[in-house]
């Protein structure tokens, strides 16, 4: 089962904030189609930073049915507003959103957002 | 996989938050680390919320919490890899307690707008994303958030799962959020079915709808004597069994039946390997490493520490491996390295820490496994200062308990002093008189002989060169050395000769030996 989402996203910047605190890497690349995949880029789309969240669009509505056995039901949410922490990289100028979208054999990062971060 | 919206064009709001190291926010909600194993660098920090708890239900709800995480970290792999986790628990307070049911129409406000029969559905819980978010931005910092739970203030069973995951406080609720957690966290999928089916190979680890042996993801767990694909409903024997992935056919799962597929069942063996996969995405194998440069000088001859702080789950031990050079040196949290036995120059010391649980067989992202290298110069030490050569202790003569006089012997007839200058029968052809004192500290060593040894009688104010015929140990008294002397075959004067021997030109003690006149 892989998600569908729609690649036509918009994303908008609500309100930014600078936080204090350190933002841990993850150790290996892992992709799922429940998932985003957020890159900074540089200049010249030079990667700074790279991590994955799950895709907050995404709502899993699954109940037991009378032998404990589980049904269920993805429901996808095309509005919201939801927050991802970056680091404060001044050499960072972009962010993009990427959606890990199931081939059957890899993932293909479908870009669904590009976000100046360098105003 | 069903209902997704046919939406073509959506919108949604992004709020960047930037970690740095400039001030937060004014008012945050209060949190405790209720579980506290380490820096939320090298862990996986779960974060969890209430809704639908009023002020006065918050020990409710620290009570509530308390019993969730026990019910959670009950279950593997959570519980042996527990210290993998911190928990923080937010106190977020409502104004009325428990959660929307609009199916009869009960409204209340909470915090986070925890509504059932969210999408006509009824046992599903929806909460307020948007709010949700706020207060973790408010209370706790960016790296506490890995995984996002939200616990909603009443009895009847539902939840959700996704960015957050949603249980009531029913008694089944860990269930639902494990199993959740399972998706957002493991990249599980579901291992039920009841929907159409997708047509392509799923990419969840514990789905395929490959049915050659050799093909299927999870082959290195299914023991050749299990037919392909899998009947049966023995549970925790991996195999292919078909439905999941909400398919009912085309599509395999891994087990029987698993935690993936319902309520109150372990993960079973592939999605607990992927599990621990996962925590290692987020946790290296050691904490901290020592020394904290990775390049640095020791002069040759000093010995320099090593160390690592490796995590300890709670019944297996990660393996630690030492190399210098690449040649393995120890298997142990510290090492020292004598950088006597290395030359001046470049070398290396990688330290290699890795989980061997028999949970996890393949390991193809190498997760499980953390290495750290330091390049080492060796540079001359300076110019050593020479050890100077012990003073021997001096030869000493055997004497008399509080006496001057030594314990002389006639060699032949073994007779104590005065000894006569010649012996008729001694055996020699000089006739002369041998006699034997015994000595410390005049012992010969292998490679030398009885040459090293002089002795001298002084008799009045004449010095006298004596013969040494023989050294050698006293067998029966270690340390004791017999030397036998050749009498001189003539002396004037005073007949208590003061007799010393030197032994390779140190001097012994001078003492008394009496000479019969002729």
């Amino acid at each position: 089962m892989e998600q569908r989402q729609s690649t036509e996203a918009i994303a908008v910047v609500r309100s930014s904030q600078v936080r204090r605190g350190s933002l841990p890497k993850h150790r290996s690349l892992e992709l799922a189609s429940d998932q985003l995949l957020l890159l900074t880029v540089g200049e010249g789309d030079r990667l700074r930073w790279w991590s994955t969240i799950p895709d907050p669009r995404i709502l899993r509505a699954e109940r037991p049915g009378p032998d404990g056995t589980l049904t269920g039901e993805v429901i996808f949410r095309p509005s919201l507003s939801f927050t991802v922490n970056i680091p404060d990289d001044e050499d960072a100028v972009e962010l993009r959103l990427y959606h890990p979208r199931w081939s059957g054999q890899e993932f293909v990062p479908v870009l669904i957002s590009t976000i100046s971060i360098r105003n | 996989m069903s209902a997704i919206s046919p939406i073509k064009v959506f919108s949604f709001f992004l709020l960047v938050l930037v970690g740095s190291l400039s001030p937060l926010v004014a008012y945050a909600e209060p949190s405790e680390t209720i579980i506290n194993n380490g820096s939320s660098d090298n862990r996986v920090d779960i974060v969890v919320m209430g809704d639908g708890y009023t002020v006065a239900e918050m020990q409710k709800y620290r009570t509530d919490v308390q019993q969730f995480m026990q019910a959670f970290f009950a279950q593997e792999p959570y519980r042996e890899y527990q210290v993998y986790f911190n928990v923080i628990r937010v106190d977020v307070v409502s104004n009325q307690s428990g959660a929307d049911h609009p199916e009869d129409g009960t409204f209340v406000d909470t915090a986070l707008d925890a509504a059932y029969n969210c999408s006509s559905i009824e046992r599903l819980i929806c909460i307020n994303v948007t709010k949700a978010f706020a207060v973790i931005n408010r209370s706790v910092t960016p790296a506490q958030s890995d995984i996002r739970l939200v616990i909603v203030n009443d009895q009847e069973y539902g939840g959700s799962g996704g960015v957050f995951a949603v249980g009531s406080v029913n008694s089944l609720a860990v269930e639902v959020i494990l199993h959740e957690v399972g998706h957002s966290f493991g990249f599980l999928g579901d291992e039920y079915g009841g929907n159409t089916c997708g047509t392509s190979e799923p990419s969840q680890p514990n789905l395929t709808r490959v049915t050659t042996r050799s093909n299927i993801k999870w082959n290195y767990w299914i023991d050749p004597s299990t037919p392909i694909p899998t009947f049966g409903g023995a549970n925790g024997v991996p195999g292919l069994y078909e439905g999941g992935g909400q398919c009912d056919s085309g599509f395999y799962r891994p087990t029987f039946n698993s935690k993936m597929r319902s309520n109150n069942r372990p993960f079973e063996q592939i999605n607990t390997e992927q599990l621990i996969k996962r925590m290692y995405n987020f946790v290296s194998p050691f904490d901290t490493s020592s020394p904290s440069s990775s390049s640095f000088t020791v002069q040759r001859g000093q010995t320099q520490s090593f160390s690592v702080i490796k995590l300890i789950p709670l019944t297996h031990s990660l393996d630690v491996t030492w190399f210098v050079d690449g040649q393995v040196h120890a298997s142990t949290d510290t090492f020292l390295l004598d950088t006597a036995t290395l030359s001046v120059g470049g070398h290396t010391v990688d330290v290699l820490v890795k989980d061997k649980t028999t949970a996890v067989r393949r390991d193809v992202q190498e997760v499980l496994t953390e290495t750290r290298r330091w390049d080492l110069t060796i540079e001359a030490g300076p110019t050593p200062t020479p050890t100077p050569t012990p003073t021997p202790d001096p030869p000493s003569i055997v004497t008399e308990t509080s006496s001057n006089r030594a314990i002389a012997l006639n060699l032949v007839t073994m007779v104590r002093d005065p000894f006569p200058l010649e012996t008729l029968l001694n055996f020699s052809s000089d006739h002369r008189t041998r006699i034997v004192v015994f000595a410390h500290n005049a012992q010969l060593s292998p490679s030398e002989s009885s040459s090293v040894v002089t002795a001298q009688f002084e008799l009045g104010p004449q010095v006298v060169p004596v013969q040494v015929e023989y050294v050698g140990p006293l067998i029966g008294a270690t340390g004791l050395t017999m030397v036998v002397i050749i009498l001189p075959d003539s002396v004037v004067g005073p007949m208590d000769a003061l007799l010393s021997i030197t032994v390779r030109g140190v001097p012994s003690n001078k003492v008394l030996v009496a000479i019969k006149p002729p």
